[in-house]
């Protein structure tokens, strides 16, 4: 199946050749544009009609807008009365961020030692669900303030795309233990980001904070650095990322939040688990950032292309339903490393269904040169619940010549109708290191 | 690049660079498209024109779910089977047609390449059936995701995904047919 899709691609669609000419653009284009023009101009007068013809069809409705425009005048009234002396209400920032069409955030966050790490995220809230982001871009690492720079290899990368449908995940080499030179890319179809990362800040969020927030304590004072009057609000508010006491700063004349720390604890007086520092409205979106480039020598894990396979082919992988995501991790590389041992090739590759054909038969040949003797234990799986990448389960594996090898390799459990297959994805570096 | 959902903001605003910016950026993979799906390759000009217009005519209100590349390749893959049809009513047209021939071709639609392999590919392609070669087609050129066809349709995910196989299943038939009539020429 793999064989006829690639012929079909490098040798049919790769060789269609349809190169376009200066006279069809021309042509589409101008009958394009003219449509264009003149649906734009016949759409509003139709539109306007149909609308005060609705209005004036009946005498209820005249009333009935009469009475809504002196309620408008009212309330305009009473507004601009009170707008006099600057008040907040957590309404105000959720109609002002309404408007608001992307966000700059920087700060820090504390890592799992317990040490500082900068970020920078440039969002663009979702129109269903502003809570949620469309387009995210999530930088950990050492960098200025707004430095946009997708070629860093050394930056963590979260990028998320509505257009694209899709989350990608870089990690930077130095993150893995066993594979200090290995950079890695996830791409998966979605809009998962990390729970971890910092939450969007769209109206929709807080109009949730409104409801849920728990212990909520307002206090009015002047901003040391800026001298503007602001709220201080602290409030007991769960997020994803498990960090739920908020100390949060509004501007009282903008309405919109400044900054705002994170605790896992109430204990406000402790360091933060993450602090926003710096929030900017409607920044300017630099070109790209919300496209992924993966650097050179990345190896990249595409969970789309994963779920195409095994859609296509059923038979791909192991049943692994009635068992919990660590139970079925550990069951999908027991039964590989069991068939490798066994060299049960039809199994390994049925169960490995990503690997190229060209690198199925370089794995085969290691397998039968270093010959894996003994699954000596699984170690404890790592990244289970980011829907974002890939479960990762590391091995210790003993060699026929005696020799102890760890073997790290990622995993999936896959979704077909009613079935649940687990599959190897592929390895997280080489296939043995060194323990 | 600027993201498809700003470009569409813009456009329905009526912002004529717009429109401009979305037909340079998916022009040449939907030429491919139309051209891989046509069995009257003449045909490519005016069914990109005419997707390209009823298109400009959504000014205002147009919506976006998904990619609008793959909104945009779907119009052409059922522009191109209206075209196919009515071709088919006018001419009868036979399956040898849809074979590529460049001294056919008029205009700016040219095979570059024309392989010995990409012209079984191509015969290949226009002896599947219509329903299969599209989703083939779809994915496989303009990487539309099978649940994205499958709601562009309006049917679902496992259907797509059974015409995907079987379209592959069937090229990969002909073409070992191919391969051994081949073989069996040259051996007698």
């Amino acid at each position: 199946m793999r064989h006829i899709k690639k012929i079909v691609k490098k040798s049919y669609l790769n060789d269609l050749n349809v190169p376009a000419s200066k006279e069809m653009d021309e042509r589409i284009l101008g009958d394009a544009l003219a449509a264009m023009e003149e649906s734009a101009k016949a759409e509003p007068a139709l539109a306007e009609l149909n609308i005060w013809r609705m209005i004036m069809k009946s005498k209820i409705v005249k009333l009935a807008t009469a009475a809504a425009i002196i309620l408008a005048v009212v309330i305009s009234v009473t507004i601009l009365d009170k707008s006099t002396t600057p008040t907040w209400a957590i309404e105000q920032t959720i109609e002002t961020l309404r408007e608001i069409e992307s966000i700059y955030i920087a700060g820090y966050f504390l890592t799992a030692d317990a040490k500082k790490a900068d970020f920078q995220a440039w969002i663009v809230p979702s129109s269903k669900d502003s809570s949620k982001s469309a387009y995210y871009r999530f930088e950990a690492g050492m960098f200025e303030p707004e430095d946009f720079n997708p070629y860093d290899q050394n930056r963590h990368i979260v990028v998320v795309s509505e257009r694209d449908n899709s989350t990608y995940f870089y990690f930077p080499a130095n993150t893995w233990t066993f594979y200090p030179n290995q950079k890695i890319a996830y791409i998966s179809e979605g809009l998962d980001r990390n729970p971890k990362d910092p939450p969007c800040l769209g109206s929709d969020f807080f109009e949730k904070m409104k409801i849920q927030a728990q212990d909520w304590h307002e206090e009015y004072g002047i901003d040391e650095e800026t001298g503007k009057q602001s709220v201080f609000v602290t409030c007991a508010h769960p997020t994803r990322m498990g960090a739920s006491f908020w100390w949060i700063q509004f501007d009282v004349e903008t309405k919109l939040p400044v900054c705002y720390k994170l605790w896992l604890n109430q204990d406000y007086s402790s360091e933060p688990a993450a602090c926003v520092s710096t929030i900017i409205y409607n920044p300017k979106l630099p070109d790209g950032v919300f496209e992924f480039y993966a650097p050179e020598e990345t190896k990249i894990l595409d969970h789309r292309e994963l779920s195409e396979i095994v859609g296509a082919d059923p038979t791909c992988g192991i049943s692994v339903n009635e068992l919990d995501t660590e139970e079925a991790c550990k069951r999908i590389v027991s039964e590989y490393w069991e068939a490798v041992i066994n060299q049960n090739w039809e199994k390994v590759c049925r169960m490995r269904p990503m690997i190229e054909e060209q690198t199925w038969e370089e794995l085969q040949n290691m397998y039968i040169n270093v010959k894996p003797a003994k699954l000596l234990g699984i170690r404890e799986c790592i990244n289970i619940g980011n829907k974002a990448s890939f479960p990762i389960v590391p091995c210790l594996i003993r060699m026929q010549n005696g020799m102890t090898k760890v073997g790290v390799l990622h995993v999936s459990i896959e979704q077909i109708g009613d079935e649940k297959r687990g599959v190897i994805v592929d390895s997280l570096g080489p296939e043995f290191v060194d323990p | 690049m600027l993201k498809d959902s700003l470009l569409i903001r813009r456009f329905n605003r009526g912002d004529k660079d717009a429109l401009r910016s979305i037909y340079e950026m998916y022009r040449d993979d939907l030429l491919k498209v139309a051209a891989a799906l046509l069995n009257d390759k003449s045909s490519v000009e005016d069914v990109i024109h005419d997707v390209f217009v009823s298109f400009a005519r959504t000014v205002g209100t147009f919506k976006l779910s998904g990619s609008l590349k793959g909104y945009l390749s779907i119009c052409i893959a059922n522009r191109a089977r209206d075209r196919n049809r009515a071709t088919r009513r006018q001419n009868a047209i036979g399956l040898d047609s849809a074979r590529l021939n460049r001294s056919e071709i008029s205009g700016p639609v040219q095979s570059a390449i024309s392989s010995e392999l990409f012209q079984q590919l191509n015969y290949a392609m226009a002896q599947i059936p219509y329903e299969q070669r599209e989703i083939v087609i779809l994915h496989l050129q303009s990487r539309i995701k099978f649940k994205q066809i499958a709601k562009l349709k309006g049917v679902s995910v496992n259907t797509v995904l059974s015409r995907y196989r079987y379209g592959l299943d069937k090229l990969r038939l002909i073409l070992d047919g191919e391969a051994n009539n081949e073989t069996y020429k040259k051996n007698s």
